[in-house]
Order: C-alpha cells, then sequence, then structure tokens
C-alpha cells in the first residue's frame, strides 16, 4: 500500500512536466489548429539559453524566467515565419505538423552544433530533497509540480476570465467570425505560441535539473505529453493537464511493478486501449461544434 | 430627413465586382448608404448579398471597385478586421456556441477597442436590451440558445461595438413570424437612435415597411435603387422574384 502511494507520489511529480508539455500542444493546436512537435526542443533550447546566462552569472531564478521569454519568443517566431504563411486549409494541417517535426530536428542539430551533445550537468531551482509520506522527492520536482499547478491556475484563468483569453477561445471556434467582431486574430495566435512554447520552457527546465542538459533531452517527455493529449482529449485544457499527470502515474507504476524496460510498451497499450472506448479521449470533442 | 447633399454617404460602393474563382458574385454594383438610413437590399438566394454586406463592412476585399465609409476609401487593413464604425451581423449569427451569452457579448466591445470598464458598461446596456431568459441567465452557453435568442444576441454583439452604422444579413433567416417582428422592433429602436442600418434580406414584407430605401439585386447586378413603395418597387420585386407575400 505504502508502495502505491510512493508511486503516485513520485508519479505526479514526474507527470508535471508532462502537464505542461500537453498544456502547451493543447493551447497551440486550440488557437491555430497545429500540432506542434517542435515545442519540446523550443523548451530545450530555451533551458540551453539559460544555461549559458547561468554560467555568465545570472541567478537561477532569473534563467528561469529568461527561459520563458526565450522559448516564447521562439514560439511567435515559428509561428510568424513558418506557419502563418501557410494559410488555411484542411490539408495544411499536415504540411504544419511536418514543418515543425523538421524544426524540432533542426533545433536539435543546431543545439548540437552549439553547445555539443554531451549531457551538461543542469543546476535544480530550488536544490535538495524532502520526504513525502515516507518518500524521498526532490524539491526540484516539488517546484516542478507547484510552477506547474500555478501555470495551469494562470492558464484556466486567462482563458476563463480575461478578454484576451476568451477572444482566443472563440477564436478557435470560428476564426472569420473572430475577424468579423475585429479581433485581432493574428495576435491571438501570437500569444497562444508564446503561453504554449513557454509552458514547454517550464517543463523542460525542471526536467533538465533532474536529468542533466542534452540536445534530444525533450524526447521521451514529448512523448508521453502527447499520450496525455490524447487520454484527455485534443481540445480540451483540463484534460490535457489531467491526461499528462495520469501517464506520470502510469508510467510509474508500470516500471515498477512490469519492467522499466517495457514503460512505453505499456502507456501506449493503455492509451489504445482508452481511444478505443473513447476515441475523442475524456474530456475532449471530436468534431468543434458548430451551431 | 437628414440632408443628404451635404454629408458623405455612410457606406458606399462605386463599380464593385467581385469573382470566387470563376463564380461572379457582384457585377459592378454601385449603391449609396446615406447616413441616418434604413436601407434593404433584396434578393433571392446566390444574388450576391452577403457578397456585399461583407464588401461593406470591409471584411472582403473585392475584384475591383471602391468602398467608401464616410467619403474615404476604403483601403485593405493589416488584420483585415472591419471598417471602424461599422459592425456586421453575419448570415447565419456566427454565435461563438461553446462561449456564454456575456462572453459573446464582451468580445463585441472587445474587437472594437473598448476599454475594459467600458466594455462592462456597455454590456449592462444591451443586456437589458435582449430577451428576459437572456437577461437572466448571461451564463448560458449560447449554443443552447433558441434560434430567435441568438439571433437577438447577434445584434446585441454588434453592437456592443457602438457603430454608427449596422449590417445585418437575413436576420429573419429561420424565425418564426413573432420573432422577426422582435427582431425589427429593436432595428427600428437602433435606428430612432440614429445608427445606419443596412439590411439584407430574402423576406421584403419586414424590410419594405422599415426602410427609407430599397435596392434589388439579381445575380450580382443593381436593378432597382429607390423607394420601397410605389408600382416601380412592386414590379421590381416581382420580376426578382422576392417577397411575393409583400403585395
Ligand atoms: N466562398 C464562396 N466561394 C465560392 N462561391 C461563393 C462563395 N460565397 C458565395 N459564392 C457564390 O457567390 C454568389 C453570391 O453568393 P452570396 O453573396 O452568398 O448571395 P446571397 O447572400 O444573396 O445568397 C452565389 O452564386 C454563391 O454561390
Ligand atoms: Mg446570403
Amino acid at each position: 500500500m505504502g508502495d502505491i502511494i510512493s508511486l503516485i507520489i513520485s508519479g505526479i511529480a514526474n507527470g508535471s512536466a508532462y502537464a505542461l508539455l500537453a498544456l502547451g500542444i493543447v493551447i497551440i493546436f486550440r488557437s491555430t489548429d497545429t500540432v506542434n512537435f517542435a515545442i519540446g526542443d523550443t523548451g530545450t533550447l530555451a533551458t540551453f539559453a539559460a544555461l549559458s546566462a547561468i554560467a555568465a552569472g545570472v541567478p537561477i531564478a532569473a534563467a528561469f524566467f529568461l527561459a520563458i521569454a526565450v522559448a516564447g519568443v521562439v514560439g511567435i517566431a515559428a509561428e510568424r515565419l513558418l506557419i502563418r504563411p501557410l494559410g488555411h486549409g484542411q490539408h495544411l494541417l499536415f504540411v504544419a505538423l511536418v514543418i515543425t517535426i523538421g524544426l524540432g530536428l533542426v533545433m536539435q542539430a543546431g543545439m548540437g552544433a552549439f553547445w555539443g551533445n554531451t549531457p551538461k550537468p543542469f543546476p535544480p531551482l530550488v536544490p535538495g530533497w524532502i520526504q513525502v509520506a515516507g518518500v524521498a522527492i526532490s524539491l526540484n520536482k516539488i517546484a516542478a509540480t507547484v510552477f506547474a499547478l500555478i501555470a495551469m491556475g494562470f492558464v484556466a484563468w486567462f482563458f476563463g476570465y480575461m478578454p484576451f483569453g476568451i477572444a482566443m477561445r472563440a477564436s478557435a471556434e470560428d476564426p472569420l467570425a473572430a475577424r468579423m467582431l475585429g479581433l485581432n486574430t493574428g495576435r491571438i495566435a501570437s500569444i497562444a505560441w508564446f503561453l504554449g512554447c513557454g509552458l514547454a520552457a517550464i517543463a523542460m527546465f525542471f526536467l533538465a535539473a533532474e536529468s542533466s542538459l542534452n540536445p534530444h533531452i525533450a524526447h521521451s517527455p514529448l512523448f508521453r505529453a502527447f499520450a496525455g493529449v490524447f487520454l484527455g482529449g485534443l481540445t480540451s485544457m483540463p484534460g490535457a493537464v489531467i491526461g499528462g499527470f495520469a501517464i506520470g502515474v502510469l508510467d510509474n507504476i508500470a516500471g515498477h511493478y512490469i519492467s522499466a524496460n517495457y514503460r512505453d510498451t505499456i502507456v501506449f497499450t493503455v492509451i489504445v486501449v482508452v481511444l478505443f472506448v473513447r476515441p475523442a479521449g475524456f474530456l475532449g470533442s471530436i468534431r468543434k461544434e458548430r451551431v | 430627413m437628414l440632408d443628404m447633399t451635404s454629408a458623405p454617404p455612410a457606406l458606399a460602393a462605386e463599380g464593385v465586382t467581385h469573382r470566387y474563382g470563376g463564380v461572379l458574385a457582384l457585377d459592378g454594383v454601385s449603391v449609396q448608404i446615406g447616413t441616418g438610413q434604413f436601407v434593404s437590399v433584396l434578393g433571392s438566394n446566390g444574388a450576391g448579398k452577403s457578397t456585399l454586406a461583407m464588401v461593406l463592412a470591409g471584411l472582403l476585399a473585392p475584384s475591383s471597385g471602391t468602398v467608401r465609409a464616410g467619403g474615404h476609401a476604403v483601403a485593405s487593413r493589416g488584420h483585415g478586421g472591419p471598417i471602424a464604425g461599422v459592425s456586421l451581423v453575419p448570415e447565419g449569427r456566427r454565435l461563438f456556441g461553446q462561449l456564454s451569452v456575456r462572453e459573446n457579448l464582451l468580445l463585441g466591445g472587445f474587437g472594437a477597442g473598448a476599454s475594459g470598464r467600458e466594455t462592462r458598461r456597455r454590456l449592462d446596456e444591451v443586456l437589458a436590451s435582449l430577451p428576459k431568459a437572456l437577461r437572466d441567465d448571461p451564463g448560458r452557453a449560447a449554443a443552447t440558445l433558441s434560434g430567435g435568442e441568438q439571433q437577438m444576441l447577434a445584434i446585441g454583439r454588434a453592437i456592443m461595438a457602438q457603430p454608427r452604422t449596422l449590417i445585418i444579413d437575413e436576420p429573419s433567416m429561420g424565425l418564426a413570424p413573432v420573432l422577426i417582428n422582435q427582431v425589427y422592433e429593436w432595428l427600428s429602436r437602433l435606428h430612432a437612435d440614429g445608427v445606419t442600418i443596412l439590411l439584407m434580406e430574402q423576406m421584403a414584407t419586414h424590410a419594405v415597411r422599415h426602410s427609407d430605401m430599397m435596392v434589388i439585386l439579381d445575380r450580382g447586378r443593381v436593378v432597382y435603387a429607390g423607394s420601397p413603395q410605389g408600382d416601380a418597387a412592386s414590379a421590381a420585386l416581382i420580376s426578382g422574384y422576392i417577397g411575393e407575400e409583400a403585395l
């Protein structure tokens, strides 16, 4: 019993990174119809920038916010330069997907060329360990969970109450109607990409401190974040968050009780089964409602 | 009556032609919407009413021709929003179904650049003009409203921008007569408050009754422009197969 509780607790802590990435994916997908496969690498790039800043004497806390800003700006640039010129249309969804995959690969190569491919130690925002219900958890993980919850609270408030957030939901539902009201759909897209990639930077910042930083570090967490997104439903923000945490826990339990070697297989088996039963995920809708 | 000779028209199209690929939707259309007027554009399905509405709102750049607002030629704008002071209630209402009544209204003000405080003030004002069901539960999702409620909300959302000119595209579509009356009563009140109204309709009855001027479109061309009353108007309506029930 104590085992399972500790697995759940550390699973939630791991899941916070997946939840942040998943939320970023959904924000970008909902407002610009683009599945951004480069989101993890954007977060990694921003974390490398933070590492260079830390090496130059910038305090870690400041470097953390720098990482968010760098990822956000890279996100805005990617949307403006690579996605927006494509225009709109069904087949472009696929084109945009391939473009973001390509962008991710280019970023990984660029990071490798600039910072090298050998793993680099990365300092935690908060060093140390604590005991939670008999489980030793790094304060870095606790901080990640707390920041994930804060970020999610912010996103919920922003989309629920801020005119700009409401405008983003409206634009996701009917971009032409949003334009008819004078809502600036271009600016909406920029803010979505800034937010989404900023959240990815938070996730990668904490993940780097858990292990170390290398250009390919986003690969496995992005994989799990997508699993969380599909579990929760591609269109639902709360669904993505819950899905991300659920994957963290599932991953931990599978790795402990079955085999660490088959974690990915087990996680994806469960997802395939879930999607078989509920193709839209737990909280998503397959088609955006039209009235 | 306003003096039409000194004030430039609120909106004007000059030789506007628009093609969608090979389809000619507007063919050399010239119309003037005088400031303070209530103008109806009538035409059967496919006549080009919605295209003209989009062009005059500044939301669609025509293939050729000029649109003027208050005497100034309208250039195509950066993010492609409507002309300042002009609001469009589009065909089919296009409410945000997953957003609440309140959120739909709020975006009408926000999109027009009103401050948060000003938007909230207008919101109270506009809510007061809406049917009781909407006033009582502004948190309801727009998708759950009846057709009549949706049309009223769509008008409310447009006037949150406090437009000087309101363009409304087929508001009676799919509505029961009693609801159509409600919609037209509201348009009359807005007109009495000084808002220029440009109405696109297939159903002539109400439109003719409320208008100062009538324009009839047929396959993208203006076939009549003038008084909505009189023999010439009736003849034009009949030849355009529009709203026999009006006669
Ligand atoms: N987006 C579009 N693409 C292609 N053809 C269109 C489009 N919108 C309208 N049309 C065509 O243009 C003509 C005028 O349409 P529209 O302006 O919608 O007329 P109305 O509103 O009077 O029914 C019609 O022949 C219609 O089929
Ligand atoms: Mg139409």
